[in-house]
């Protein structure tokens, strides 16, 4: 770390005219242009990806929008992209999914989201069902076996669980006043729903027909 | 079996010509019998840079046509027989062949010459898909500047998509004087980013401007200019030897560059 | 950091050709295209006029040897023994296409040929290791007596299935082209007649002329006076520095040394290939040269 500055002095007091930085420069400008040349995404469909990846945080954790940053690098011609969300909090329990706590910026992303998001969000919600599951497992058994790594999340879904039962039954009463023949199935199905949540597609169905009424209910 | 390269970039103007030119002199002054093609209709320069654009008789639209063979089309180097040249037309558009039609002159080269060397046009269009169309191996060419580093980039990806496995680099028009002063790309930052293996780095050199006007390749002087050795490298790289990397560094250091050379910049 | 491959092709001090073939003296030609691409026309250059002599031209791998027409019906009547005269020149002449072996295809087009010549130009022909394998005669009388000979033949009434440029080329030249500006490099004239360019030939550019070929400027590309096959053809140039020079067949390359000035000057068939005079002094050469048979 010294050195550099002794260079940049010695650059202050006798160094060429030119801007001494633009090799960094270049590499960096062609880092970020390869990366997006060699994904070909387009501007869109990135930001779409930035989105859709916010409100599915969003739905756990309360991030800071002021604070976010996308950036795709590559190195040795893999390209990966990196998502930095800082998180203020995580949700309160009982707060449903998709009832945003910052509510105007928050409110907006949701609106925007397309199918495919939804279809992303289902996707989440499902496994999030199936980590409920596996950590009711292991609660039933011992709890000896479970690694370090995982065990915090667990003791966060398993917080999360109760909840979502009910969530599942505020989302469909919302639907009963949105839409009524929409909502008479996806009640029942939240109504029996059992100890173990289902992951048979009805209830995946339900909670995509949810979301998607509540863009339409925003529109 | 007979290696078939192609040299391409993406990018124009980067020294594709310029280094097909003196790869093939220099590999057929080592013992190999190659045949450069070039690939570039319409906007044909490797016969000017070999000196033997006052030979050509036929060119390969002439042999697709019927109207020679392949033998008549060849333009052998006086200088050095081991060299032929395939010449393209110069009238027409990058339109006028197909790649098909292009790996029926390819094959039979190889009944003959240990390398071909084709020289790619610039662009990624059809004439780049001719040039890429029989090759088995590719040389990208490019210099340390973010354009054509993107472009060998984009180039590199329709490579390994089109199944040219051996890719490799040769950076061309380096200059260590700005490298030292930061404000060039270095050989490791643009091999870094590319990722592909190196295999040489030519300086830029003002006999090579001198060499194109005479059309005689570099390789071709008695005492190498120090790109003259620099191809020569590669070509020895290309047959499988070990030669290091040649020193490239100024030789008359400003006082305060080497200071920052012995600060490890 | 430099990478080291494998020396996988062979070694690299004395390479071998990699069928064993002989580096010096081969003949390599491409395979022929699918069988698809079969329809498209056989293109071929246009070729002397065929009106005045004997001709031949090679045209996918074979050998054509094109007739005047019946001496009765034409301005420039070709009789027998000149015929046969010009065949004997354009055999011993060594023609550049003409490799041994090469079949030849014999167009005499509406010639009565009695068997006896046919057998004759089938004689003067096998001198050069020519094989004379098909006859093409519009007249029956030829045709029968050709089948008689021994040889295989084809009556036909036109000499269409040659392509278009030979159907072209039938016909008498154009009228000269006159063209006033400079020909770029890419850019290439063709014309069945002779080229009067005023401006620059540059590099990279050509004429292709079934007459002569004048520029008024700087000639520096390739140009082609005589493209149908007249070795009569000319080319002149104030500023003469071409890529390349042809007439007729043959070829020429400026030299490796260029003079240090230019003057106007003359480019013609000698008696052993292209040659330049200074277009002062050719011009009385070419007087009394003219006239002589
Ligand atoms: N190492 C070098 N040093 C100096 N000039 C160079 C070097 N390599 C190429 N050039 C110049 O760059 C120009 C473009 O080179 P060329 O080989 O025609 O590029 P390409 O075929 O990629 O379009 C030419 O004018 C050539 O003289
Ligand atoms: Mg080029």
């Amino acid at each position: 770390m010294a050195i550099p500055l002794i260079s940049d002095l010695l650059e202050r007091f006798f160094g060429p005219a030119e801007d001494p930085h633009s090799r960094d420069d270049v590499k960096r400008r062609l880092k970020i242009v390869l990366a997006h040349d060699r994904l070909a995404l387009d501007p869109q469909t990135l930001e779409m990806m930035r989105q859709e990846i916010i409100a599915v945080v969003s739905r756990y954790v309360e991030v800071d929008f002021d604070a976010l940053e996308f950036s795709l690098a590559t190195d040795q011609r893999v390209t990966a992209l990196t998502a930095n969300l800082p998180i203020r909090r995580i949700r309160p329990l009982g707060r449903g999914a998709d009832q945003p706590i910052s509510p105007d910026s928050e409110a907006k992303k949701i609106e925007l989201a397309s199918q495919s998001e939804i279809l992303a969000m289902d996707a989440e919600e499902a496994e999030a069902a199936l980590r409920r599951f596996e950590a009711k497992n292991n609660a039933e058994g011992s709890s000896d076996g479970q690694d370090p790594i995982h065990a915090p999340l667990d003791i966060d879904r398993s917080g999360l669980d109760e909840e979502t039962q009910d969530d599942n039954a505020a989302l469909s009463e919302d639907d009963v006043a949105a839409m009524n023949s929409e909502a008479e199935t996806s009640t029942e199905t939240g109504e029996s729903g059992s100890e173990v949540p289902d992951m048979s597609a009805p209830d995946s169905s339900v909670s995509m027909k949810s979301s998607g009424n509540t863009n339409s209910e925003s529109a | 079996m007979s290696r078939i390269i192609v040299m391409t970039s993406g990018k124009g103007g980067v020294g594709k010509t310029t280094c097909t030119a003196n790869l093939g002199m220099a590999l057929a002054k080592a013992g190999q019998r190659v045949a450069v093609v070039d690939a570039d209709f319409g906007l044909r320069n490797l016969d000017l840079l070999l000196g033997l654009e006052n030979r050509i008789v036929y060119t390969a639209l002439d042999v697709l046509a019927g109207e020679c063979r392949l033998d008549q089309a060849l333009v052998k180097d006086k200088r050095q027989p081991n060299l032929a040249l395939l010449p393209a037309a110069q009238n027409r558009s990058k339109e006028s062949i197909k790649p098909e039609q292009m790996k029926r002159l390819i094959k039979a080269l190889t009944k003959v010459y240990n390398f071909i060397l084709i020289d790619s046009p610039a662009g990624i269009e059809m004439g780049f898909r001719n040039s890429i169309a029989a090759a088995r191996e590719a040389i990208i060419v490019t210099t340390p500047e973010i354009s054509a580093v993107r472009d060998a980039d984009r180039v590199i990806g329709l490579l390994e998509a089109n199944d040219i496995k051996a890719v490799r680099l040769v950076i061309n028009r380096l200059r260590p004087a700005m490298v030292a002063a930061e404000q060039m790309m270095s050989v490791k930052d643009v091999q870094g980013i590319l990722s592909i293996p190196l295999l040489g780095v030519i300086p830029d050199d003002e006999q090579v401007i001198v060499s194109t006007n005479k059309g005689e390749p570099l390789v071709l002087e008695e005492k190498l200019s120090k790109a003259g050795i620099a191809f020569t490298n590669v070509s020895q790289r290309l047959q499988g030897e070990k030669v290091p990397l040649m020193d490239l560094s100024i030789p008359q250091d400003s006082f305060f560059t080497r200071l920052k050379r012995l600060f490890g910049m | 950091m430099v990478q080291d491959f494998p020396s996988s092709n062979g070694s690299s001090e004395d390479a071998p050709a990699p069928d064993g073939l002989d580096f010096n003296n081969f003949i390599l030609e491409i395979e022929p295209e699918p069988a698809s691409a079969e329809a498209e026309p056989v293109k071929t250059k246009p070729e002397s006029n065929p009106n005045l002599q004997v001709q031949f031209k090679s045209e996918g791998g074979r050998l054509l040897l094109i007739l005047p027409p019946a001496p009765e019906k034409s301005r420039n009547p070709v009789y027998w023994d000149e015929l046969r005269r010009q065949l004997k020149e354009r055999i011993s002449g060594g023609e550049r296409f003409l490799q041994p072996h090469t079949p030849v295809h014999l167009i005499a087009r509406d010639r009565l040929l009695d068997s006896q010549q046919v057998q004759q130009i089938d004689a003067l022909l096998s001198d050069a290791q020519l094989p004379l394998k098909r006859i093409y005669a519009s007249r029956r009388q030829t045709a029968v007596a050709a089948a008689t000979a021994g040889y295989s033949v084809e009556q036909q009434t036109t000499l269409s299935h040659l392509g278009q440029g030979q159907e072209a080329s039938r016909q008498a030249m154009d009228e000269p082209l006159y063209l006033q500006t400079t020909l770029r490099s890419g850019v290439e004239v063709r014309h069945r007649g002779t080229v009067i360019v005023l401006g620059d030939v540059n590099p990279g550019s050509s004429i292709v002329a079934e007459g002569d070929i004048f520029i008024w400027g700087h000639l520096r590309g390739v140009v082609h006076a005589g493209a149908g096959g007249n070795a009569q053809c000319r080319i002149m140039a104030l500023h003469m520095q071409p890529t390349q020079l042809r007439i007729a067949d043959k070829v020429a390359r400026s030299p490796d040394d260029p003079p240090m000035q230019y003057q106007p000057e003359v480019a013609y068939i000698g008696p052993d290939g292209i040659r330049i005079a200074l277009a002062a002094e050719f011009a009385l050469a070419d007087l009394t040269t003219q006239e002589s048979p």
